[in-house]
């Protein structure tokens, strides 16, 4: 790679329930320091409500987003005129908070002459790996987040192709909606992980989707349906029928990933990669399936840690910086008037198809 | 005092910079959305017109509501961000305040249309003196709570939602804008004392969220 200048990123993020800013350091060799990164999440604002309710969420990020940026600043040990760029997420996502985030940025950008990088959401998870790991170009991208769940071929900044997504939920929606069932509590993934300990992966038959269907693309709502109604066939559950449930959710969830990823790896076995992102690859059975299969194929499994994995600061700051060194980032008049976008998709799907497109188009 | 004022909780997008009385700057778009797409490069243009930069503020005076949710975030959410590391002191003001403040009459009551059959509205001195705070409720409501204080005296309306307040008792009168002028949202800004931190922002009406329905198991554990 040829050398580039420094680039010093403050990135905003703030496209679900996470309130986040960090200070990222991009060396003109392509290396990466991560100075701050500073999260402040929401769940207790919307436990009562069993879900991320957008009014909420966008409510606290107004109330919250400045003091954790100057946290962020502070804990960085930088000042505002040696950045080189702000970057914020301003799609995919709930649009009230990507709103706040991306209106912010514009503001620093306007107060500190700062120039302004509008980072799709996406592109950070997809290029949040190279902060921490050695993971060059090619790889395959298994992004898994309560709003995503899709297999990315990612061949460069700015250069990615879907090979798969989900048609229904997201698998992220699936542990929160079989914690929620469960009487587990948020967030979902944590809690079923937690609660499968001990429980057997064997007990309930979960079905497995689309196994005879060619592609790379996911299903997640049968499974909902399946352990919902494997839930309803106890009566009074004792603790160790929730663990069996759990687990064998948790195993069946884990067994669809894998499959479909594997389908992806046969379309680029070059790549010998797969990287994983998003809050349920926090998942360590999840993670020891992938394991698995990367070993079975002599592929690398590469994982960022999980405080980079779930949505934070970093990776939109990286993502910024990334695409201001590749000559990509937009020109700073367009972004100071770009709207925030509630659907973004990072690639067009392949082989003309368009699952989960509605009357707005495919939302990411 | 040099101060910018900015107003997106209604529908306009506004941006005004002040020198004491002089404005440097007054830019002002009727818009029902896209807020978020106009306010940046307005202020921009705004700065550059006045001929100062953002660090060469003394204050940012800022509507907090009530108004469209989305709205007051936009403004809040842009004049928070001017206050990041560069010492400005960001000021709220409340759009009923705003609406009031140019109509110089002895009472003056800003009502704005809320939707759902609501208004939001107060009562204002000449001198801006807050004599009923901003609040939200039904037309016939708002008329009975603001004759109750005007007992009697003339009273001016002003806002998009002073149609709404009917009949109107004798001696009263629609006198006010129906927008806000964001060099009024400056002038109160450059009056009010100096703020102990970032302003929050004013809805008057909680989230549209109902709890969340139990799961088949409520509070189990699984461990």
């Amino acid at each position: 790679m040829s050398e580039t200048k420094d680039i010093l990123a403050l990135g905003l993020e703030t496209s679900c329930d996470d309130t986040a800013a960090a200070v990222v350091l991009r060396r003109g060799d392509g290396s990466c320091r991560i100075l701050s990164n500073e999260v402040w999440t929401q769940h207790d604002d919307h436990a009562a409500f069993g879900g991320v309710v957008p009014e909420i969420a966008a409510r606290s990020h107004v109330e919250r987003l400045d003091a954790t940026i100057e946290k962020a600043v502070v804990k960085a040990g930088v000042d505002y005129a040696d950045l080189d760029l702000v970057a914020a997420t301003a799609g995919p996502g709930l649009v009230g908070g990507v709103m706040v985030g991306l209106t912010t940025a514009k503001a620093i950008a306007l107060a500190h002459g700062v120039r302004l990088v509008p980072v799709n959401h996406l592109e950070g998870h997809a290029l949040s790996a190279r902060m921490t790991e050695d993971a060059p170009f090619p790889y395959l991208l298994l992004l898994i987040s309560g709003g995503h769940t899709q297999l990315i071929r990612v061949s460069g900044v700015g250069k990615y192709d879907r090979l798969g997504t989900t048609i229904d939920d997201a698998a992220g929606e699936c542990f929160d909606k079989t914690a929620k069932l469960l009487g587990l509590g948020a967030p979902g993934g944590p809690k079923v992980e937690s609660a499968a300990v001990g429980g057997r992966t064997d007990r309930f038959a979960l079905p497995r989707p689309l196994l005879k269907h060619a592609g790379c693309d996911f299903s997640f709502s049968g499974m909902k349906t399946a352990v919902r109604e494997a839930a309803q066939s106890l009566e009074d559950p004792t603790p160790q029928d929730i663990a069996d449930l759990a687990a064998s959710f948790q195993e069946a969830a884990a067994r669809h990933l894998a499959h479909r990823t594997e389908r992806a790896m046969d379309l680029m076995p070059e790549a010998k990669r797969l990287v994983v992102a998003g809050g349920v690859a926090a998942n360590c059975a999840i993670k020891k399936m992938l394991q698995q299969l990367c070993a079975a194929k002599s592929w690398a499994l590469i994982a960022p840690p999980p405080k980079y994995c779930t949505d934070n600061g970093a990776m939109i700051a990286w993502a910024g910086a990334e695409r201001l060194a590749a000559g990509l980032a937009m020109e700073p008049e367009e972004a100071l008037g770009l709207a925030p976008r509630a659907r973004w998709p990072l690639a067009d799907p392949g082989e003309g198809k368009r699952f989960g497109s509605g009357r707005k188009g495919p939302k990411a | 005092m040099l101060v910018m004022g900015l107003d997106t909780a209604l529908k306009r997008c506004s941006v005004a910079i002040l020198r004491g009385d002089q404005v440097l700057a007054d830019e002002s778009v009727g818009l029902e959305r896209g807020h978020a797409e106009y306010l940046a490069p307005m202020a921009a243009a705004a700065l550059a017109k006045a001929g100062v930069a953002v660090r060469d503020l003394d204050r940012v005076g800022v509507v907090i509501g009530p108004g469209g949710f989305t709205g007051v975030r936009v403004a809040l959410s842009f004049a928070r961000g001017l206050g990041v590391g560069t010492g400005v002191a960001v000021v709220g003001v409340t759009s009923l305040a705003a609406l009031a403040a140019p109509v110089g009459a002895p009472l003056v009551a800003p009502v704005i249309d809320a939707r759902r059959g609501q208004v939001y509205a107060g009562l204002y001195g000449e001198d801006g003196e807050v004599l009923m705070p901003p609040f939200v409720t039904d037309p016939e409501e708002a008329l009975k709570r603001l004759k109750e204080k005007a007992v009697g005296a003339p009273l001016a309306l002003a806002g998009s939602g002073a149609a709404l307040i009917e009949p109107m008792p004798p001696g009263w009168a629609v006198s006010g804008a129906e927008d806000i002028d964001a060099k009024a949202v400056a002038r109160l800004a450059a009056a009010a004392p100096a703020p102990e931190g970032p302003p929050a922002p004013l809805y008057l009406r909680a989230p549209d969220a109902k709890p969340g329905r139990p799961g088949l198991f409520k509070g189990a554990s699984g461990a």
